[in-house]
């Protein structure tokens, strides 16, 4: 693809402006809709689609937004991937997720964290255990790496729905889903989490909102 | 004496059920709600990080057993006594100032209108539990006690804080309603435009089921736009900021005492706290006309309480016993619109208690309303009859420099050289809505209206006549000038345009280099810009460019009058060289002829060549803003044309009135004296509009043109009309001047006149005798 040879500061540039305005647009809450106008826009706009512009023709534009610092933005949120640094606001990490699943007292084991779903070890003494966790919406994929977990392992998995502000979860879907949990032997947490601002942000601080 | 003996007075617990009767609809019932978070937010002024409510309606296909609504808030919480305060009818924390909440009835009366069921669960950062408290209307009615079980729900981490308010068991017709995919659009679009201001300025987030409630933002005129009335320069936005003297409210029932008082001057009792009041905002000019969208929005605490209100545009008498008399839009002839906006802040007017108005018989509203309108009338002119004071307010400046709607930097609304564009203006609002990227600023409004005084127009001289099209006048300067005149422009130009310097063969132009040249030689044709969709051909986003003095030729170097260039989908660019013989000298319409080969291409692209080329004109054709041929448009056109020819003939008329009065004949003074009747509703006397000259504004078209035959020279070389008159001195010369004008005239005078059949030649001819006339108008016409 003709964009790889994006030099390294402008395509640092690039990323920021792009993250900076998906949080200042609250990216998470648009439709698809609104999503794809915004692809439209960011290609229009002379600070992304402009500089882009130069390193290749517009489709190829269009998809290294969508592939590159798009798809990695939830992620970046949750403070994994490569791509964290750029954005504004994030959640605490995984840390919090383990306190919410498994209390104090246990830590998270080095390297263990990994994606599709979100997941890692909690560890506590000579005891390990699986954390996943994701929106609602990705229950059916937790529950399936939980099972999978469950049934080599002695301890019990423990899937975390994570709610933000802005969002939330119906009673009927929560009954659901603690039904299906206790069926399938794992422990499920609902955890609503609040954004703090990216202690590891490379971008200039005075820009973003507070 | 006996002694004082009581009955208990206490209502039926049924009452609260009772309050769901109230008429609400779903969207304020949801905002009431809102409106208990937003006033939290404000009082907690900062300290929540991302003030945040997320709102869930259920999804169509939800089962009305289990289906709930759910108002989500990352607000402080509360304690245990703050939530049984805040669900208990009539108590209100706050008094009835300073928050958005409806003196405790709002929760009770929106809660029980959607369901029979609410549950309120809240917490503090630092408490260890979520509070639980539960509303069972019916459980409530049925037993005798107000009492609601609460209870005690460990949190998953202290942190958390916030409110949730759950509504079950929702009633059939309200369930049935609110499930519609249609229903929640339309609440979405409310609440996007009542909450606008909190949400667009205070950074405020509200969702409706997870996805972002979008403020509904004004598509107005920069304030740096200016129009020019008597000398003086006028802003398209005009601020508003008032601070009043502070004054006590009484937290008992809304009113405000003086300063000094010690008790409320109303109720008598001594809950009085020192506010300050201030009125503030601003008002200005829509980027585009509506026939209801328009007017001004009154805010309290940042929630609009009345959108797109109307009543400043009305002119009461003080002794408010006439009727109001309508004041704006009256420029806009058959279908009145209007374009004047804004947002006024009034935090300290009673609002009543459906949050839809205000008290309006409060000292404080007819304040806010005075500040922004003042008491005279707004027209100059009735206000002066009246034996009124000039009205100084910011409407009445607006309404001096923006009350008419002639297309053009004069009133700033866009054209194209012929007519306003007002439905094109109404497409691009709806685009910068959409959030479309260059329309957010109003460029693409002001270069319509700047188009407009600059009109697309067939070149009548082809400029550089004795050069080579698309050559700078450096070309003559070269000792090898093209021997055959043939114009190949694109071969021997340099990339850069410039001449190539002596004994180089230039680079050749590029097809890119090549456009841009002709962009910057073009003017842009704002009528035909803009998206176009066919079914069965897809969309374009067209660019149409009107270029000057340069040869077209296409992608491989054919000379034509017309070429299109796709420059990456969906955007398309067609040229038009406005200097080609087959519209100079043919007469063919450049527009037309644009849109033939925007249709080509389309037919092309879509590889659906069987389709008539004609129809596919036809139906882009549809798409544009070209006034429609009819005799309803023209006649409109020509009304609108002869009324401002009417009103600026008074300045010359009155300089001498009784010498025109005395042109017309008797049938032609009734008719005059009928219509000052119906339009001036009365408020001077007749016989001082005949002396003052103001009579020439009610009489037929046939006077007009009778009086400007008679003496020409009251009305020629720029006093009404540009052409010159009084420089001639051959009688011939004059006579013909006088007629080339009072040609067309005579088409504009018989369409007001009579309402004959017309066929498309007969509108034809009228419409080009509008613009003949347009044309013609002086500019402070």
């Amino acid at each position: 693809m003709a964009l790889q040879h994006l030099p390294a500061p402008i395509r640092e540039r690039l990323l920021i402006e792009i993250y900076q305005q998906a949080n200042d647009m609250d990216w998470e809450f648009l439709s698809n809709t609104e999503k794809t106008n915004q692809y439209r826009r960011w290609i229009e706009d002379p600070k992304v689609g402009g500089v882009l512009l130069a390193y290749g023709p517009e489709k190829d534009a269009r998809v290294w937004i969508k592939d590159v610092p798009m798809k990695e933005y939830a992620r970046a949120q949750e403070g994994i991937g490569n791509y964290v640094r750029y954005a504004v606001n994030r959640f605490q990490g995984p840390a919090e997720i383990v306190r919410a699943a498994c209390g104090s007292g246990w830590t998270i084991k080095p390297d263990s964290v990994g994606e599709k779903p979100n997941h890692c070890y909690a560890v506590a003494g000579d005891a390990t255990r699986y954390v996943c966790w994701g929106r609602a919406a990705n229950f059916r994929d937790l529950v399936w790496a939980a099972l999978n977990e469950a049934i080599d392992s002695t301890e019990r998995p423990a899937i975390v729905i994570t709610t933000r502000n802005g969002e939330t979860v119906s009673t009927a879907e929560h009954t659901r889903q603690d039904r299906l949990a206790l069926r399938c032997g794992a422990d499920l947490r609902y955890l609503h989490r609040e954004m703090v601002p990216n202690p590891d942000y490379l971008g200039a601080t005075d820009g973003s909102r507070s | 004496m006996t002694e004082s003996q009581y009955i208990n007075v206490t209502p039926h617990p049924r009452i609260l059920g009772v309050l769901g009767d109230i008429e609400f609809s779903h969207w304020q019932c949801l905002a009431e709600l809102i409106d208990n978070s937003f006033d939290e937010f404000q009082a907690a002024a900062g300290t929540v990080d991302r003030p945040s409510v997320a709102v869930s309606l259920p999804p169509a296909n939800s089962q009305r057993a289990t289906a709930e609504i759910k108002v989500q808030d990352n607000g402080r919480g509360m304690s245990l006594e703050a939530v049984t305060n805040a669900i208990s009818a009539g108590w209100t924390s706050n008094g009835r100032h300073g928050s958005l909440g409806l003196f405790g009835m709002g929760f009770n009366i929106s809660t029980a209108r959607l369901g029979r069921c609410t549950t309120v669960r809240t917490s503090r950062a630092g408490d260890p539990d979520w509070i639980e408290v539960t509303l069972d209307l019916t459980r409530i009615a049925n037993s005798a006690e107000y009492q609601a079980p609460y209870r005690l729900m460990p949190k998953a981490s202290r942190d958390e804080h916030g409110t949730t308010v759950t509504i079950s068991e929702l009633k059939q017709e309200q369930y049935a309603t609110l499930c519609r995919p249609q229903t929640q659009t339309v609440i979405r679009e409310k609440l996007g435009d009542v909450y606008s201001y909190l949400l667009a300025e205070k950074g405020f987030l509200l969702t409706l089921n997870s996805k972002k409630v979008r403020p509904r933002l004004p598509c107005v005129w920069d304030e740096k736009r200016t129009v020019t009335r008597q000398g003086v320069e006028i802003h398209a936005v005009q601020r508003v900021d008032r601070v009043l003297s502070t004054k006590n409210a009484c937290m008992a029932c809304g009113y405000w005492s003086t300063a000094d008082a010690e008790r409320c001057e109303e109720c008598g009792q001594d809950r009085l706290e020192l506010r300050e009041r201030r009125i503030w905002g601003w008002i200005g000019i829509q980027r585009y006309l509506h026939r209801t969208d328009y007017g001004l929005d009154f805010l309290r605490n940042g929630r609009k309480i009345m959108l797109k209100d109307k009543r400043a545009f009305y002119w009461e008498d003080e002794d408010g016993i006439a009727e109001a008399e309508l004041e704006y839009p009256i420029d806009s002839g058959a279908v009145p619109m209007g374009r004047i906006v804004g947002e006024i802040h009034c935090d300290h007017v009673t609002p009543n208690y459906q949050k839809t108005a205000f008290e309006f018989d409060t000292a404080e509203w007819r304040h806010a309303l005075r500040e922004v309108r003042g008491t005279s009338p707004l027209r100059p002119k009735i206000a002066k009859n009246l034996g009124l004071p000039e009205n100084r307010s910011p409407l009445a400046l607006l309404y001096a420099g923006f009350r008419r709607q002639d297309p053009g930097l004069n009133y700033l609304i866009p054209g194209d050289g012929r007519n306003a564009l007002h439905e094109t203006a109404a497409k691009w609002a709806g685009l910068m809505r959409k959030g479309g990227y260059e329309y957010q600023t109003d460029e693409v409004w002001y270069r319509a209206a700047h188009q407009h005084d600059n009109p697309i127009a067939v070149d009548p001289q082809p400029e550089n006549d004795d050069i080579l099209p698309g050559f700078g006048a450096g070309l003559l300067d070269l000792d090898d000038e093209p021997e055959d005149g043939a114009a190949t422009g694109a071969t021997s130009m340099t990339a850069t345009g410039q001449e190539p310097p002596e004994g180089e063969v230039a680079p050749a132009e590029t097809l890119d280099q090549r456009l841009q040249r002709y962009r910057d030689n073009a003017d842009l044709i704002v009528d035909l810009t803009g998206p176009y969709y066919l079914e069965e051909l897809g969309r374009v986003d067209l660019t149409a460019w009107a270029v000057r003095g340069q040869n077209l030729v296409t992608k491989d170097e054919r000379p034509a009058p017309a070429i299109v260039s796709m420059v990456r989908a969906p955007h398309l660019d067609v040229f038009v060289d406005t200097g080609h013989s087959l519209f100079r000298e043919h007469g063919a319409d450049l527009r037309d002829l644009a849109l033939v080969e925007v249709a080509e291409f389309m037919r092309v692209r879509a590889n659906i060549v069987s389709m008539p080329l004609s129809e596919i004109v036809a139906q882009l054709k549809s798409h544009t803003s070209s006034p429609r041929l009819t005799p309803a448009a023209t006649a409109e056109e020509s009304e609108r044309l002869l009324e401002q020819v009417r009103m600026a003939m008074v300045a010359p008329v009155s300089a001498n009135p009784a010498v025109h009065w005395l042109l017309l004949t008797k049938d032609e003074r009734a008719d005059a004296e009928r219509r000052f009747a119906v339009e001036a509703g009365g408020t001077s006397p007749w016989n001082d509009t005949i002396s003052s000259g103001e009579f020439i504004r009610y009489v037929p078209a046939s006077a007009v043109i009778r009086i400007v035959q008679d003496s020409p020279e009251s009305f020629l070389d720029g006093c009404v009309f540009k052409r010159g008159y009084i420089a001639l001195s051959d009688p011939g010369a004059r006579a013909l001047v006088v007629e080339r004008l009072i040609n067309p005239l005579g088409d504009l005078a018989l369409l007001e006149q009579h309402r004959p059949r017309l066929d498309v030649e007969e509108l034809s001819r009228i419409r080009i005798s509008c613009r003949l006339i347009a044309r013609d108008l002086a500019d402070n016409a």
